[in-house]
């Protein structure tokens, strides 16, 4: 119910588009019951052998419907799925907002897992809860609504056989085989999941595998577990396919039905004979939609799964401070920081202009602590400015006086100049060549045919990971922020290198405040002061 | 895409077999529809005779049941062959990957990923599902329905016949006229799609970065801009790719309109009785059903197929290597990298030359990503470089039988395989004939003497850094000639890493050429050299 709300919220704005789609879709729809319902009068009609004259008009109709229905078909799909990226536009408008807005906790566990990437993924397949089930529903209900209406016209007792034929066609025996099917699918995810760990773990073993040359070995154990899930398939085969039997096992009766109720009425004199053979196959034309139902419903709930992924980001706003924090000479003071329990809170004063090295082995708490500065992660403790506490301040203004470089480095899919302005919107050349000269990248910038118009590819794909990573620490630089908090910046670096380019960085942050965590001890002797975890 | 790819019956077996039930079903389902259609049309027709009709109906209305039934049935059976045929396909394809992925060593996986191929695998080839219960029974009606319905037809009326025999071929013909078309087009968009559906993804991944640069506000009207961008290009594909179901729809409505009038018309003029013309009117649409469905479910096929084409071509990648028929080399006294170039997608790695003794510890260093595994799969004969060799006293690696190899290097990857079973059992594939002493041995050596018994189950409940002992200890049972080691003590507490470091001093000692790729500074210190392969990277494109 959730989901249909959600849903009805997203369709708002666009509500005469969405209307205009259902109604190509219910004429497309009616289109093809009206051709049959036209066609067969005609012949039926016909046979009574009328001057040909009075059949032109139906002549005439069949040959619209005809055509009708393929231009409404058309229709229908460009319209829906027009609105329907207007509205997955909303949503992913939707997704960055709240993002934006959720506690840091929550972010850094999204972004840990797969979450973030999956949840992009979800926008895309929530398409399919407007394109490939509410439309085809409505549209179907509104067609159907309308053929047993014009039917009652006639005969209000076949127009009633019709619906609770249609009713436990499309809506009784979908649903009822649509929950059988669903459970017996659900049985089958562990041993799907199962199957996965072991295929992953032995794909990542597989150069030890094949140095011990055990492939044999390996593949009597998965094949076992690839058996199981096989026969697990097999046994529950006969599941699948009973929605689609059962449909059009109850359409021939009740097409049947109707036919036999029809002769009734046209013998007894209550209907004209052209109605038997309209009553008898307009069902048949329904029943091609009909189905197509148990599909839908597949559709609707896999995509509400991912919608509700999508939608469980919270959108309400936490609370965000509007205090601006002083602009001069900014003090650090980090009070009893602890940003792990297993570990003792850290305490230490950092004056403008400090230099400091943090120290410590890999879990010892450094990413963590530098993340809490740069006020990515939640922490017990106090972080101050000049007496402002980072909590108590806006995001906006922590971060003109903080600036840094992550562990987790992220080159966007653009070239090195756009990469780098992220930092600076208005960095001059001069500006960027600057920072690249501390990084040591002003050689291989200047060698590339395109400069800093050279695309780095998804995720940097096209640079080597020491590149990679100076371009991620250049763009820290390019701030000039008066607190520089950079994690492990020479990590993928030589020796010889990450010296030089430590030196450097000492050099451009003189007299402004430089927090650096390593684990190479020579260079946490350049900085003057050095704490260790 | 097309729409049967028949390496699946090269791979699978199972898919032949299926193909046969379809007919088989296809073509009881297209009698059926006749019965049901003549035995409907008798109905009605009979309906305008009250005599005619008491006689008949009884026998009517029960075969009608009947064939209402059988038709539920056939669907049924068809779905429910589908399913378990689909279900053994997926079980042969997974077989034929992986055990063309373990068999075929590193490469070709690490070409692909394994996380990707995994993917593939599993979700990637439940896709077939759809294939196989819907699209390819589809396609097999399209076929055999049409052929049986048409010919009854024919039978019936030589002039609706004839139309659908005129009108049918056209169907095929506008498709692949308007694929010529579409092909074009899509194209040319592809790219701009690419890069525009790739962008949320990015600034999704990249929202930390943004947030430090205060620029998470600025993408706001980004995302609103690239998602028009993207809508436009997208529905400018869909418009043209729309067009082929609408010609389709077009095609099969006019056809049935057509036959539908050409009937009436000669009712009227009594050259046709009532029965015939319903009948044909009947089956006309029955004719062009399949046809028009196939392409409904083609979407839901699409993605099983996708799976299944990148896994056939994963299958189907050449080997790097061949003609290997040289004996290892005896004695061993150096191995020799000489102007070793490797190409990677669009990069090049060119590594430094270097010698290595025998009785001597050589070091690689660099971070993730300067290629030091794949200067391992060099050594180990596994890659073809773009130039230069990798030379065992003298004698090209590339030239040396597989076997060989294996029997004369030891090589410790990264992630170690660890099979359900005992620690024990675990050890023994390095040496299947170690005696009880070996094993206690070479446990002790890496400190878990006490584990010999454990049962690992899954993997789970060691801690990497144990797996990775076990594996050490594994190639301590049976040490080659040559060792290349990856990373040894990486994700090992300082007592274990100081263990394993004495470990590698001893093979050093006994006189094996050791190549490791570390930053251990003890290593460093009895290191014969180390080699540096950061920024030897070039792009090429």
């Amino acid at each position: 119910m959730n989901t249909m709300r959600a849903v009805y919220r997203l369709s708002e704005p666009y509500k005469s588009q969405w209307i205009f789609s259902v109604i190509a879709a219910a004429l497309a729809f009616g289109s093809s019951v009206a051709l049959l319902a036209v066609s067969a009068w005609l012949i039926v009609t016909a046979s009574t052998q009328p001057p040909i004259l009075t059949l032109t008009a139906v002549v005439v109709s069949v040959r619209m419907f005809g055509i009708s229905r393929a231009v409404f078909r058309y229709l229908e799909r460009l319209l829906s799925h027009n609105v329907v990226f207007k509205v997955l536009q909303d949503v992913r408008s939707n997704v960055w907002n709240a993002l934006k807005i959720q506690p840091r906790s929550k972010i850094q566990n999204l972004s840990r897992s797969d979450a973030l990437n999956r949840l992009v993924s979800d926008v895309d397949v929530m398409a399919d809860l407007w394109i490939r089930s509410l439309i085809p529903w409505i549209s179907t209900a509104l067609v159907v609504f309308l053929t047993t209406s014009l039917i009652a016209f006639w005969s209000p007792i076949s127009a009633f056989v019709l619906l609770i034929g249609v009713v436990i066609a499309g809506l009784v025996i979908p649903l009822l085989t649509g929950k059988f099917t669903k459970k017996s699918n659900e049985e089958l995810i562990p041993l799907k999941n199962k199957l996965s760990d072991s295929f992953l773990n032995y794909l990542d073993a597989v150069s030890d595998t094949y140095a011990l040359n055990a492939q044999t070995k390996v593949l009597e154990f998965v094949e076992r577990e690839n058996q199981e899930l096989s026969k697990a398939e097999v046994r529950r085969a006969w599941k699948s396919g009973l929605g689609t039997g059962l449909i059009l096992t109850a359409s021939g009766l009740v097409v049947l039905l109707l036919a036999i109720l029809a002769i009734a009425l046209v013998q007894s004199g209550l209907v004209n004979p052209a109605f038997i053979a309209v009553v008898a196959l307009v069902p048949l034309a329904l029943y091609e939609a009909l189905a197509a139902i148990p599909q839908t419903i597949n559709s609707w709930s896999s995509a509400k799964v991912s919608s509700d992924r999508v939608l469980s980001l919270r959108l309400d706003k936490s609370d965000t401070s509007h205090i601006e924090i002083d602009p001069f000479n900014p003090d650090l003071k980090l009070i009893n920081v602890n940003v792990d329990n297993r570990l003792k809170p850290i305490t230490q004063m950092i004056p403008f202009g400090t230099h400091l090295a943090i120290v410590g082995k890999s879990g010892s708490g450094k990413t963590t602590l530098i993340n809490s500065i740069l006020g990515l992660e939640d922490y017990q403790g106090e972080i101050f400015i000049n007496g402002y506490e980072q909590k108590n301040v806006s995001d906006n203004s922590w971060r003109k006086k903080v600036a840094g470089l992550t562990q987790q480095i992220h080159l966007f899919d653009t070239t090195i100049r756009g990469n780098l302005i992220i930092a600076q919107p208005d960095a001059t050349d001069s500006e960027i060549f600057e920072t690249l000269e501390v990084v040591e990248l002003v050689d291989f910038v200047n060698q590339l045919p395109k400069g800093l118009d050279t695309y780095v590819g998804i995720l940097g794909s096209k640079l080597s990971g020491g590149e990679k990573q100076r371009i991620a620490l250049a763009r820290a630089l390019l701030t000039k922020a008066q607190i520089l908090v950079l994690d492990e910046p020479t990590e993928y670096l030589d020796k010889d290198m990450s010296l030089r380019i430590a030196n450097n960085l000492v050099e451009f942050q003189a007299g402004k405040t430089l927090i650096v965590s390593t684990h190479k001890l020579s260079e946490a002797q350049l900085l003057e002061s050095l704490i260790t975890l | 895409m097309k729409p049967f790819d028949p390496r699946l019956v090269k791979y699978a077996r199972s898919t032949s077999l299926f193909i046969f039930i379809s007919v088989i079903l296809g073509g009881l389902v297209a009698v059926v529809t006749i019965g049901q259609a003549r035995i409907l049309t008798q109905i009605i027709s009979s309906g305008f005779q009250t005599a005619q009709l008491s006689n008949l109906i009884l026998g009517l209305i029960s075969l009608a049941v009947f064939f209402a039934i059988t038709r539920g049935l056939l669907a049924w059976a068809t779905e429910y062959s589908a399913t378990q045929m689909s279900a053994r396909v997926k079980r042969d394809l997974r077989k034929v990957v992986m055990s063309h992925a373990l068999n075929s060593g590193p490469i070709p996986v690490a070409r692909i990923g394994s996380a990707k191929l995994n993917n593939l695998l599993t979700r990637g080839i439940d896709g077939l599902d759809a294939y196989f219960t819907k699209y390819l029974p589809q396609l097999v009606l399209a076929v055999v329905v049409p052929l049986i319905i048409g010919s009854v037809i024919a039978f019936n009326d030589l002039l609706s016949g004839l139309i659908i025999v005129l009108t049918i071929p056209l169907i095929p013909i506008f498709m692949i006229l308007v694929g010529w078309y579409t092909q074009t087009q899509m194209t040319q968009q592809w790219n701009a799609l690419q890069r525009l559906s790739h962008y949320f993804y990015d600034i999704v991944g990249g929202f930390n970065t943004l947030k430090i640069f205060r620029r998470l506000d600025h993408q706001d009207r980004e995302i609103k801009r690239v998602g028009i961008q993207y809508r436009k290009t997208t529905m400018q594909v869909l418009r043209v790719s729309f067009l082929s179901a609408f010609v389709l729809e077009l095609l099969a409505t006019l056809s049935v309109a057509l036959i539908a009038v050409s009937i009436g018309v000669r009712l009227v003029s009594g050259s046709m009785d009532l029965y015939t013309g319903l009948l044909i009117l009947l089956l006309a649409p029955e004719v062009y059903l399949p046809l028009r469905m196939v392409g409904t479910h083609f979407h839901a096929a699409a993605e099983g197929l996708g799976a299944t084409d990148e896994l056939f071509n994963f299958l189907e990648e050449e080997s790097e290597t061949k003609n290997q028929i040289a004996q290892f080399p005896s004695p061993v006294n150096n191995l020799e990298i000489n102007d070793l170039k490797i190409e990677l997608g669009d990069l090049e790695i060119s590594f430094p030359n270097f010698i290595a003794k025998s009785g001597t510890l050589t070091l690689l260093t660099g971070r993730s990503g300067s290629g030091k595994s794949n200067l391992l799969y060099c050594l180990f004969g596994l890659r073809n470089p773009k130039t230069g060799l990798v030379r065992i006293q003298d004698l090209d690696v590339l030239k040396i039988k597989k076997s060989e190899i294996l029997e004369n290097i030891s090589w410790l990857p990264q992630n170690p395989l660890l099979l359900p079973g005992t620690v024990e059992e675990n050890l023994l594939l390095a040496k299947p004939a170690a005696s009880e002493f070996e094993i206690n041995h070479a446990l002790q050596a890496v400190g878990l003497a006490e584990k010999r018994h454990s049962l690992i189950r899954d993997q789970k409940g060691l801690s990497t850094g144990e797996a990775r002992r076990i594996a050490f200890a594994r190639l301590l049972l049976n040490p080659k000639q040559i060792i290349l080691l990856d990373e040894p003590t990486a994700s090992l507490d300082e007592a274990s890493s100081d263990l394993i470091v004495q470990q590698i001093k001893n093979l050093v000692q006994q006189g094996c050429l050791v190549v490791a790729t570390t930053h251990h500074e003890d290593l460093q210190a009895i290191a014969a050299q180390s080699i540096n392969l950061e920024n030897n990277k070039l792009v090429l494109s």
